[in-house]
């Protein structure tokens, strides 16, 4: 198996690359078409005189062109790669030539140079890092007393009359984390705003979402008592960052990585993908976090489907997920239907362990085999229940995600026929986010 | 969840919900395993109290919840023996057409998948279902291509209903009225003479609008059985229904009302052999009789201010009265009766009436001999030279082959034609892909039109929109003429862009028809 159109497509910027690569991806538009080993070319007839020229190192996989478009992949990027795709009979096998051959090079140098310079960097100045550690440490710890005091007058004042407040009640608060250094803490504060007028039941999640935030700032408090892992933990919620350098300095876990699902999401104008991989060998999940501004394309691409071979570091937590890659080999395509929980019982019970070591796990990675999609119509009168689900063997059955289109909703049920597939989403502790599918190997992604 | 802790949560949101600035925050009881907890917090404030109980009880709440085995018995799977898949390049090429792009030339996309007896991939089954509840055209083209999956999934979706419910008796006794007139008109193809029997029944419950609609059904099946109906519906109180009483009767061949007009037009319309002159000679009123017979004494204003009130009896009459009348009693063929009626005083009747009964009766030498006479005029003289009916209308009625060899000639005849209108028209709305000769021609033709352009007038703006559409009717085997002329078009032409694209769609075309005609052996 090769490459499929889907995954090539998931590569482009936005769908108007996507529409454009699709519509060059027609054999008359191209000429000298070749490949070597991981590298393939060729050249595209465009408005100009001169043909723009295309290679892409599929290890990866890299683009490059010779056209002006700022997109990245452009989209004769991507049509010469749906070309591959899809009639990979038409490239000749031959030697690159040297406008290839440059860029390849190039490449190689410049990755070495990356590895140098990390190993540098991470001997700068260790004083003043611990200079600056400290005065962040006063901050934050002021910025949590002014909302220890606010959570206070929340429950003082009652959530009663809360859907009357201004949005800058939430927005000021939040406003300060940032001054203080703390944005993981702002982001919970703005996602709480939203929940006063999500509909009958709004006061209970509040309360629970408001409790939580009130033990994460207690734990912080009394933070050097506490593990190492968890320690880690409190700080990734209130927002501090661990640099790379930190974490690819610890050790890595080599693995056949297989990309399980993606899911993008933007908030503000940061895009934010998140990339679950599962090690074959190892049957760990890791989350690959990549952010982007704007138009800004993602530095590295994950295909959905395939597999790399990889060296991956965890960041320290109580229950570790979030990783980062620390050295990776050739991509493979390795079709293969992950192994997962048999039921839906003991994906959720695998979920409360986990909730158990760190209750701040927002997506957990449920894999699992044998569910059925289902559509009910009659799954309650409230806009809140979900009409799409999935039903294990045993009768189980978990709701699927608001954010789940009823388009979506449909293609997963045709593809299933009505059969069990093999199925892996984010749970969040009440609703299932398909991300993607298994059908007789053939990996189809949300 | 435990029953004792959810008890205790409810008290929670209620304390939380008034606020412990009115009301005391207490100890919500036993909690089991987090008493010890309680312990723990009872020397703290009200508000941490109770949002630290609150924070660990939500926690546990969310570690312990386990989903519970329904007894809901789920509908049957689908059967997995079904058709074979289109190739997955098949499917890239539709996945592009639902996406939009080339989106007019799904049809054909539709027609070779079922010619080959292949089907859908699962995962565009949803798109393709939606877009056939749009486009009700599409619908007979899915369906043969859907397979059991596409069935199956249907079923569960009421949208795409028209999948699996054909309306049945059932929907014509209880149904909406867009459901009884699919029904009947589904009749009407098959039994006619039920379906006539069935308005006969219901027909003086029914609103006017909605007998005419029904009405509106009998040009299929239409056959002298109908007669007697027809001949009541003459009566009706609606106007509506009445002219399409006589639409249908006087396109009914040697129907009563044909012959009684017949009568009263050849006393109106005579034809001198001596003088080779056609007089017409019209009463001051009306008689009764044609009234009664469904001729309009009073015109719709729109008619009447175009032709005057008497030539409004005339078109009438004639477009009621059976062609061959003509041919019979005056002794000449129809290219004479044609010179004759061209330049005449009374031509906007004539030809109009002629028409009329030549578009009712499905004549076909008629129908030609008309369309040329009227489309060879200038275009403010073919104004007043048709009315009542579009010239679109006659070209419908003409069986493919003949209209393709109505258009080569006119093409032939005067190739910069490509540019009116109606030849656009006609080109475009062609339903099947256009005969190698007429391809032929309309290349030659456009070739013309192109050569002579240094700069682009608006009329040519219609034909170059409509090179979309002819990329589409043009057969695939025209490609090397199609590419010639591509190359010979010189760089600075204003026509480079649209025949660019015309040539690309055709390449699409190609390439699409190649992909759909590969072996399922490709799939995946």
């Amino acid at each position: 198996m090769g490459w499929t159109p889907e995954q090539v497509l998931a590569l482009a910027p936005d769908a108007a690359s996507a529409k454009n690569g699709r519509g060059l991806a027609i054999l008359s538009k191209w000429r000298s078409l070749g490949s070597s080993q991981v590298l393939v070319w060729g050249e595209c007839q465009g408005s100009g005189k001169l043909p723009y020229r295309t290679q892409i190192d599929v290890s990866e996989p890299a683009f490059r062109c010779s056209c002006p478009s700022r997109k990245f992949p452009c989209k004769h990027g991507l049509a010469l790669f749906l070309l591959l795709a899809q009639q990979p009979q038409q490239f000749e096998l031959k030697e690159p030539p040297d406008w290839v051959q440059e860029w390849f090079v190039a490449r190689s140098q410049r990755a070495e140079k990356a590895t140098k310079q990390t190993v540098q960097k991470q001997a700068a100045e260790p004083q003043a890092q611990a200079k600056r550690a400290i005065e962040r440490q006063r901050k934050v710890a002021v910025g949590i007393q002014e909302l220890r005091l606010w959570l206070t007058d929340r429950m003082r004042q009652g959530l009663a009359t809360l859907q009357q407040e201004p949005y800058q009640l939430w927005d000021a608060i939040a406003a300060r984390m940032v001054d203080a250094q703390a944005p993981g803490l702002a982001r919970q504060l703005r996602s709480l705003a939203g929940i006063v007028h999500t509909g009958p039941g709004w006061p209970d999640r509040l309360l629970a979402r408001l409790g939580r935030l009130y033990l994460l700032i207690e734990g912080f408090e009394r933070i050097e008592g506490l593990p190492a892992p968890v320690q880690a933990d409190l700080r990734t919620q209130i927002g501090w960052a661990i640099g790379q350098e930190e974490v690819l300095a610890g050790r890595g876990q080599a693995d056949l990585w297989l990309v399980v699902g993606q899911r993008l999401e933007v908030e503000d104008r940061l895009k934010i993908r998140r990339t679950w991989l599962f090690g074959l060998s190892s049957a760990t999940f890791a989350l690959l976090l990549d952010f982007a501004h704007g138009q800004q394309p993602f530095e590295q691409n994950w295909v959905p489907g395939s597999c790399l071979e990889a060296e991956l570091v965890f960041y320290p937590s109580a229950y570790p997920l979030r990783a980062l890659l620390k050295t990776r080999q050739e991509a493979v395509l390795l079709a293969k239907q992950p192994p997962g929980y048999s039921d839906i019982a003991s994906a959720i019970a695998a979920y409360s362990r986990a909730f158990a070591l760190c209750p701040w796990i927002e997506q957990f990675p449920l894999l699992l085999q044998e569910v059925r999609p289902l559509y009910d119509p009659a799954s309650g009168p409230d806009s809140r229940s979900a009409n799409w689900l999935v039903q294990d063997l045993q009768g189980r059955r978990l709701p699927l995600s608001e954010k789940f289109q009823d388009l979506q909703g449909w293609q997963l049920l045709a593809l299933s026929g009505g059969h069990p597939v093999t199925l892996f989403g984010e749970w969040n502790g009440v609703e299932l986010l398909p991300l993607g599918i298994w059908l007789e190997d053939k990996f189809y992604g949300f | 969840m435990a029953s004792e802790t959810l008890v205790s949560w409810q008290a929670l949101v209620a304390a939380a919900l008034i606020g412990t600035e009115r009301q005391a925050f207490t100890n919500p009881g036993s909690m089991g395993v987090l008493d010890s907890l309680i312990d723990q917090v009872a020397k703290q404030s009200n508000e941490a109290a109770l949002l630290t109980i609150a924070g660990t009880l939500a926690l546990y709440h969310q570690a312990g919840w386990a989903p519970e085995v329904q007894n809901v018995s789920l509908s049957a799977a689908c059967d997995r023996q079904d058709l074979p898949l289109c190739s997955a390049r098949a499917a890239w090429f539709l996945q592009q057409m639902l996406q939009g792009q080339y989106a007019q030339l799904l049809p054909e996309w539709l027609a070779t998948i079922a010619q080959v007896a292949q089907r859908v991939p699962e995962i565009y089954l949803p798109e393709l279902l939606e877009l056939g509840k749009r486009q009700k055209n599409l619908q007979s083209l899915i369906l043969p291509v859907l397979g059991k999956r596409g069935q199956w999934l249907a079923l569960q979706n009421p949208d795409w209903g028209y999948v699996v419910s054909l309306p049945d008796q059932d929907s014509w006794e209880t149904g909406s009225l867009s459901a009884r007139l699919l029904y009947l008109q589904q009749l009407r193809t098959q039994e006619p003479d039920r379906a006539r029997s069935l308005l006969e029944k219901i027909w003086h419950q029914e609103a006017a609008a909605d007998r005419a609609k029904f009405l509106a059904t009998f040009y299929a099946g239409l056959g002298q059985a109908d007669q007697p109906f027809l001949e009541t519906a003459l009566t009706d109180r609606s106007q509506e229904v009445r002219r399409i009483a006589v639409d249908l009767l006087a396109s009914l061949p040697e129907s009563r009302l044909g012959q009684r007009i017949a009568e009263y037009s050849q006393r109106y319309l005579s034809f001198d052999s001596g003088s080779r002159s056609l007089t017409v000679q019209l009463p001051d009123r009306l008689d009764d009789e044609v009234i009664r017979l469904g001729i309009e004494a009073k015109l719709p204003a729109l008619v009447k201010s175009q032709l005057g009130e008497k030539a409004g009896w005339l078109l009438q009459m004639l477009g009621a009265t059976p062609l061959t009348t003509w041919t019979a009693a005056w002794q000449l063929p129809i290219s004479e009766i044609i010179n004759l009626i061209a330049f005449h005083d009374w031509q906007a009747a004539l030809i109009s009436g002629l028409a009329l009964a030549a578009r009712r009766q499905k004549d076909v030498a008629w129908l030609e001999a008309i369309f040329t006479l009227w489309f060879n005029r200038q275009a403010t003289s073919r104004e007043v030279a048709l009315l009542l009916l579009r010239p679109e209308e006659l070209l419908q009625e003409l069986p493919g082959d003949r209209r393709d060899l109505l258009l080569i000639n006119l093409l032939q005849s005067s190739p910069e034609k490509i540019r009116d209108s109606i030849m656009i028209w006609a080109l475009r709305y062609h339903t099947q892909t256009w005969s190698q000769e007429l391809a032929q021609v309309v290349l030659t033709s456009l070739e013309l039109v192109v050569s002579q352009a240094a700069a682009l007038s608006n009329s040519d703006w219609e034909l170059r929109t409509a090179l979309k559409e002819f990329a589409r009717s043009m057969p695939i085997e025209m490609l090397p003429e199609v590419r010639r002329f591509h190359a010979h078009l010189e760089g600075q032409s204003p026509w480079s862009q649209s025949i660019d694209e015309f040539l690309a769609l055709l390449q699409f075309r190609q390439e699409m028809r190649q992909a759909c005609l590969l072996a399922t052996e490709t799939t995946g």
